[in-house]
């Protein structure tokens, strides 16, 4: 009876590690499409700078700042786009054969951040994101 | 485990042998792509290898192999349309060489990039050199080509130059400023002026800048499978200073 909470520990453990290793796999060989949503995955890199994240995502053919919509909460990030005009894969039936014109990414962030602070911009088509993450820090006397 | 070479058609000798193997922002095939295109290269020989993924290409319903190496009487260029393994970049560099040498060809030149991380902020990236032998840099930094003086390089290109290096063949490696997990048709465009500099080639890079964002967004599937093998190759040594620097 007193080994049950350990038992269940385990196996929380066990379905967390499923999910990260399920997320890894889908992050690495799922393709940079979605039919589903006719949207295309864009690539993006995270820069972790101490005190703040930066995201820089590749938005190739988007030039307006307006179309790009970025959504934010704690941890998850969200950033939808249009571009100017649409690129054809009419020649590639793994893309449906057809042309797309739309970016979604969803990215799970690896710190909290203040999106109340964050900062974009767009310059040669790729998106920059400052956000600053949320640390309290503490004091510690020195004697 | 090795790589095999089926030759279509053997070019003449005295020729220069460009390499453009996936790697930082994919500078050396987009570079090559566009050669081939623009010079209307034919295909001259096919490579293979059991290290590689179970491939087969199709351009225009012609099918290929995704490494061959394209030509005519002066250049003959080698192109990979997919991420090489690490495994299988050790066998192939030691190939090129030896195939390289055998054909009589003059020298090599293998088109990268180099990543800076201030690459959204250049207009024009800056093109570096460095080679098998000190002296073939120095003779080929002029023009706004810059000799690249410390640092580790790493990835196909070192391993060619590492090659070229013991069997004492002339290998130079180009190097523009890139982005680093972007596929980058701005650099391979600097690429290509510094080739018409150093090579005399006569290439207009207009329709290279003009599909800018098509090749962007139509490459990322290959920029991602290579940083996955770029992860392996020790990429991140490009960031590291040499202890001999001290």
């Amino acid at each position: 009876m007193g080994e049950d909470w350990f038992i269940e520990y385990i196996k929380k453990i066990r379905r967390e590690f499923e999910k990260l290793l399920s997320e890894i796999e889908r992050e690495l060989y799922s393709p940079l499409i979605d039919y589903r949503t006719k949207t295309l995955q864009p690539l993006y890199e995270i820069v972790d700078l101490g005190d703040k994240l930066i995201i820089r995502i590749d938005l190739s053919g988007v030039k307006d700042p307006s179309k790009v919509s970025i959504k934010g909460s704690e941890n998850r990030l969200l950033v939808e786009a249009k571009m100017e005009k649409p690129t054809s894969f009419e020649d590639l039936p793994t893309y449906a054969c057809r042309s797309y014109n739309y970016y979604k990414v969803e990215i799970t962030l690896p710190s909290p951040v203040d999106f109340k602070k964050s900062r974009a911009k767009l310059k040669h088509g790729i998106l920059e994101i400052e956000l600053p993450k949320k640390i309290k820090y503490y004091k510690v006397k020195v004697e | 485990m090795s790589w095999k070479i089926y030759e279509r058609k053997t070019p003449k000798t005295k020729f220069t042998l460009f390499i453009g193997i996936p790697d930082v922002g994919l500078v050396g095939p987009i570079s090559a792509s566009f050669l081939i295109k623009t010079l209307k290269l034919e295909t001259l020989a096919l490579l293979d290898s059991e290290m590689m993924p179970p491939l087969l290409l199709f351009h225009n319903s012609e099918p290929t192999f995704p490494v061959r190496i394209h030509g005519n009487d002066d250049i003959c260029i080698l192109i990979s349309e997919v991420a090489i393994p690490v495994k299988a970049m050790y066998p192939l560099a030691k190939m090129i060489i030896e195939w390289a040498m055998e054909k009589g060809a003059e020298k090599i030149v293998t088109l990268s990039g180099i990543p800076v991380p201030n690459r959204l902020e250049l207009q024009t990236p800056r093109v570096y050199v460095t080679a098998s032998k000190k002296e073939y840099a120095e003779e080929l930094a002029r023009n706004g080509v810059q000799p690249l003086k410390e640092g580790f390089m790493s990835g196909m290109h070192a391993l060619i130059l590492k090659e070229a290096y013991i069997k004492d063949f002339p290998a130079i490696a180009l190097l523009s400023e890139s982005y680093f997990n972007y596929p980058d048709p701005g650099a391979a465009a600097s690429i290509i002026n510094a080739l018409n500099t150093l090579f005399g080639l006569n290439i207009d890079v207009t329709p290279l800048r003009e599909q800018e964002e098509e090749i962007r967004v139509k490459l990322r599937e290959l920029m991602k499978r290579t940083l996955e093998t770029m992860r392996q190759a020790g990429k991140e040594y490009e960031y590291t200073l040499p202890a001999m620097y001290a």
